[in-house]
C-alpha cells in the first residue's frame, strides 16, 4: 500500500544527519535488484507474501495543524479489488474503489471514473498483494527501469533511494532503510483531476502481523498539508463479503453512460 | 458567555478571551513568521513587501515588541501588524479584529433569521428569511435597526469599513448563542417597533477543523410569479456532509424549472472544494476548470466534475460586498465560463485559499497557501467579482419588499427561458 510525507519536525533530524554524514563511511552501494531482494525478505519472504489474499485496515487520517481527524478503514483483495472509506466531520464520507477495472472516486467534487495515467498508476500500487513483489522488472511490472540513486538520511536515518521510471506517467523514489531494508519514504507525482499531485509518504511503525511486515503509520505531504494515517487494525486473510467491492450506484451510472457514449 | 466557541470563517477567525498575560508569546510570534516564510505561495513577495520592509526586516522590527508585550491583547496586536505588513486576505489572528467605535456587541453562533446591511447610510433589515421566528414577528425589509440589547447599531461601523468587515460587524450585532433572547429596536414607517426574538436553537450543522459551533443558514424554495424558479441561498460554505446532499435533492427535485438562482449574498467563503461541488451541477462537460490555486510546491486546477443530470437551464448567482473566498471562486468561474449571470453588487476580493491552525499561546492562525486565479486570468485577491446587473439595494425598494438583485435576476430568467445564457 502506497506510504506517505516527511513530517516537519523530523527534519531537524535529518539535518543533524546530514551533518553527521560527512564523517560516516558510506556503504558498499548495492544494486537495485540486492535492494529490493532485501526488501522483500524483510517485509516477510516470498511465501508470506504469496500467501496473502486480503486486507482490512482500520484507523484514523488525521491532519493535525487543522484540527481534522477521521475514521478510515480499507478492504483489499486480490484481483484488483479494493474499497476504502475516510469519513470526515464536517465534510462526510470521501470513498474510493476498484473492482472489474473500474477505478471510481466519491468524494465531495461528486463521483468520477479515473482513466489513463492516474488509472495505471493506482492500478499498479492499489493491490496491495501485488505491491511487494511490483518493484520487479519484469514483463508485467509497472516499470521500465530501477535505477540506484544514491542515498539519503530519512527520519536521520540512511537510506537507498531508487528511482522507478513506470511505463506511464513521472518517475518515483522510494527509499530503503540501510539497516532493515524496509520501505521507509516514497515520493510520486499523481495525475489527477485537480493536476499533477507531488505526494511524499513517510511510513513507520512497522509491526509483524501474520509473517508481514506491516506499516501502521504513514504520515503524507502534499502541499503546505500534512496528513497521517494511523492504522490500529490490521487483518490479512479475513473473509470480505463481495458487496463491498460492489460498484455504488451511480458509479454504476457512470460506467452504464461511459458504455453508451 | 461562551464566547470561545465564537467564529468567524475565512477572512475571519476564532476569537478566544482575552488572557491576563502573554504566554508562549515569543513562539508564536516565531511559529507565525516562519510558518509565512515556509508557506507563502509567493516568496519573492517576502523579499519586498508593500510598505518597503523584507519579511526579515518586518521579524527585526517585530520580534523585539512581542518580547516587551505585556498583554496577549498586545501580543496579538504585534503579530496582526505584522500579518498586516503582507497586504493580503486571509492573514488573521484570533481576538477582537477591530477597535470598538462604540459598545458593540460579539454575537455568537445563532442568527435570528434576518439579514442587515448599510443602505443609503442606514442599516435595514435586506432578507427575512421565510418560516423564522423573525418573519412570525411581523419583521419587514427596510425597516431600519436602531438598537440590540440597547445598542446603537450604526455606530459600530464606519463608513470606511469594508463592505465585507460592515458586513461582519452587523451580523456579530444581530447574532448570538442558541437560544438566547435579543431585543431589537427599528424605526418602520408606521413609527418605532421593539420585537423581542429568541435565537434558535443548533440546526445540527457540523463545522470543519478549528470552525466549529456555527449554524450554516440556508434556503431551499421556489420564487417566481409561477412559483418555477429555484432559489437556493447559502451563508456560508461549510456542513459539506448536509449541504450537498441537500442541494443535490434540491437541483433534481427541480429539474425542470425555469431557471436557477443561488444567492451568495453575505457569504464569506468557507471549504473551497464546495465551488466545484456546486457547478458541477451546472455544467455538462468534462475538464472545464474555474480556475488555478497556485501554491509554492504545486499547482492545483479548480476542475469541475459534471454531473449526469445538471441543471442546464439559465443559472444567477447574486452577490454582494460580502460575498468572499469560495463564494467569488465559484461566482467568478462560472461568470467566465459565460454560465452564469451575476447580479447585486462587486464581491470582497478576498479569495486566498488559506489554512487556520493553533498557535502555541492558544490562539488561532490564519494564513494564505495559495494564489487564486480564476479561468480568465484575472487574481480575484484585491479585484472580486463584478456583477453583470449592478443592482444593490435601494430603501424604497426594500420598503416595498422588493429585493433588486432578485427581481433582477427573476426578470433575466423570465425573459430567457431556456439554455445557458451567451456571455455578455
Amino acid at each position: 500500500m502506497r506510504i506517505l510525507p516527511a513530517p516537519r519536525l523530523a527534519l531537524s533530524a535529518v539535518a543533524l544527519f546530514l551533518a553527521l554524514s560527512a564523517t560516516a563511511q558510506e556503504p558498499k552501494k548495492p544494486s537495485a535488484d540486492d535492494i529490493i531482494q532485501k526488501y522483500l525478505t524483510a517485509s516477510g519472504g516470498q511465501a508470506a507474501l504469496e500467501g496473502m489474499k486480503t486486507v482490512v485496515m482500520k484507523g484514523t487520517l488525521e491532519i493535525k495543524a487543522q484540527n481534522v481527524k477521521a475514521d478510515m478503514l480499507v478492504y483489499r483483495a486480490n484481483g484488483g479489488k479494493s474499497y476504502s472509506v475516510v469519513d470526515i466531520p464536517g465534510m462526510g464520507k470521501q470513498e474510493e474503489g476498484a473492482n472489474g477495472g473500474v477505478l471510481w472516486e466519491k468524494t465531495a467534487l461528486g463521483p468520477r471514473l479515473k482513466s489513463g495515467v492516474e488509472k495505471f498508476l493506482l492500478t499498479c500500487a492499489g493491490d496491495s498483494l501485488n505491491e511487494y513483489s511490483r518493484l520487479l522488472t519484469g514483463k508485467d511490472s509497472c516499470y521500465d527501469r530501477i535505477e540506484v540513486a544514491g542515498q539519503e538520511p530519512i527520519n536521520g536515518k540512511p537510506a537507498w533511494k531508487l528511482v522507478l521510471t513506470p511505463k506511464m506517467g513521472k518517475p518515483e523514489e522510494q527509499y530503503f532503510d540501510f539497516e532493515s531494508g524496509l520501505l521507509v519514504q516514497e515520493k510520486i507525482v499523481l495525475p489527477s483531476p485537480l493536476g499533477e499531485l507531488p505526494i511524499t509518504f513517510v511510513v513507520s511503525k512497522y509491526q509483524t502481523i501474520s509473517g508481514l511486515a506491516t506499516p501502521m503509520e504513514v504520515i503524507t505531504k502534499l502541499g503546505p498539508v500534512e496528513m497521517q494515517l494511523s492504522f490500529r487494525e490490521v487483518t490479512y486473510n479475513s473473509a470480505i463479503p463481495d458487496q463491498i467491492f460492489a460498484l455504488p450506484p451511480d458509479i454504476q451510472a457512470l460506467v452504464d453512460a461511459e458504455k453508451k457514449r | 458567555m461562551l464566547k470561545s466557541s465564537r467564529f468567524f470563517l475565512l477572512g475571519s477567525l476564532l476569537c478566544l478571551p482575552a488572557l491576563a498575560a502573554p504566554p508562549q508569546a515569543l513562539a508564536s510570534f516565531d511559529y507565525v513568521w516562519q510558518t509565512i516564510a515556509d508557506k507563502h505561495y509567493n516568496p519573492a513577495e517576502l523579499e519586498k513587501l508593500p510598505n518597503g520592509e523584507s519579511w526579515q526586516q518586518v521579524r527585526a522590527r517585530l520580534r523585539p515588541q512581542v518580547e516587551a508585550a505585556q498583554t496577549t491583547d498586545q501580543v496579538r496586536a504585534v503579530l496582526r501588524e505584522m500579518l498586516r505588513t503582507l497586504g493580503k486576505s486571509h492573514y488573521a489572528i484570533a481576538g477582537p479584529e477591530f477597535q470598538p467605535t462604540g459598545n458593540r456587541r460579539e454575537g455568537g453562533p445563532a442568527t435570528p433569521g434576518f439579514v442587515v446591511e448599510i443602505v443609503e447610510s442606514k442599516v435595514l433589515v435586506t432578507h427575512v428569511k421565510p418560516g423564522s421566528e423573525a418573519e412570525r414577528a411581523g419583521l419587514r425589509l427596510g425597516w431600519e435597526l436602531v438598537d440590540v440589547e440597547g445598542i446603537n447599531v450604526a455606530k459600530t461601523i464606519t463608513p470606511q469599513m469594508r463592505p465585507i468587515d460592515r458586513h461582519r460587524i452587523l451580523k456579530d450585532q444581530i447574532s448570538g448563542f442558541h437560544g438566547e433572547q435579543l431585543p431589537f429596536s427599528f424605526a418602520t414607517p408606521q413609527g418605532p417597533r421593539k420585537i423581542l426574538l429568541q435565537l434558535p436553537a443548533p440546526d445540527g450543522s457540523t463545522g470543519f477543523g478549528y470552525i466549529q459551533g456555527v449554524s450554516v443558514d440556508r434556503e431551499a424554495r421556489l420564487l417566481g410569479t409561477r412559483q418555477d424558479v429555484a432559489y437556493f441561498r447559502l451563508g456560508m460554505f461549510l456542513d459539506a456532509v448536509r449541504v450537498l446532499p441537500e442541494f443535490e435533492k434540491f437541483v433534481l427535485a427541480n429539474a425542470s424549472a425555469r431557471g436557477f438562482v443561488l444567492d451568495l449574498r453575505g457569504n464569506p467563503g468557507g471549504i473551497a472544494i464546495m465551488a466545484n461541488a456546486l457547478s458541477g451541477w451546472f455544467l455538462k462537460d468534462s475538464g472545464i476548470k474555474l480556475g488555478t490555486m497556485y501554491q509554492r510546491q504545486m499547482t492545483l486546477e479548480f476542475v469541475v466534475i459534471p454531473r449526469l443530470q445538471p441543471f442546464l437551464g439559465p443559472l444567477a448567482i447574486l452577490i454582494d460586498g460580502a460575498s468572499a473566498s469560495t463564494s467569488e471562486i465559484l461566482a467568478g468561474g462560472l461568470q467566465h465560463l459565460g454560465r452564469a449571470r451575476l447580479f447585486g453588487a462587486p464581491t470582497a476580493g478576498a479569495a486566498l485559499p488559506s489554512l487556520i491552525e493553533q498557535l502555541p499561546n492558544g490562539d488561532f492562525f490564519q494564513y494564505a497557501v495559495a494564489n487564486y486565479i480564476s479561468a480568465s486570468g484575472q487574481s480575484l485577491e484585491g479585484q472580486g467579482v463584478k456583477p453583470d446587473v449592478a443592482a444593490p439595494h435601494t430603501r424604497a425598494a426594500l420598503l416595498r419588499g422588493e429585493d433588486r438583485a432578485l427581481a433582477a435576476a427573476l426578470d433575466w430568467i423570465y425573459a430567457h427561458p431556456s439554455g445557458p445564457p451567451a456571455r455578455p
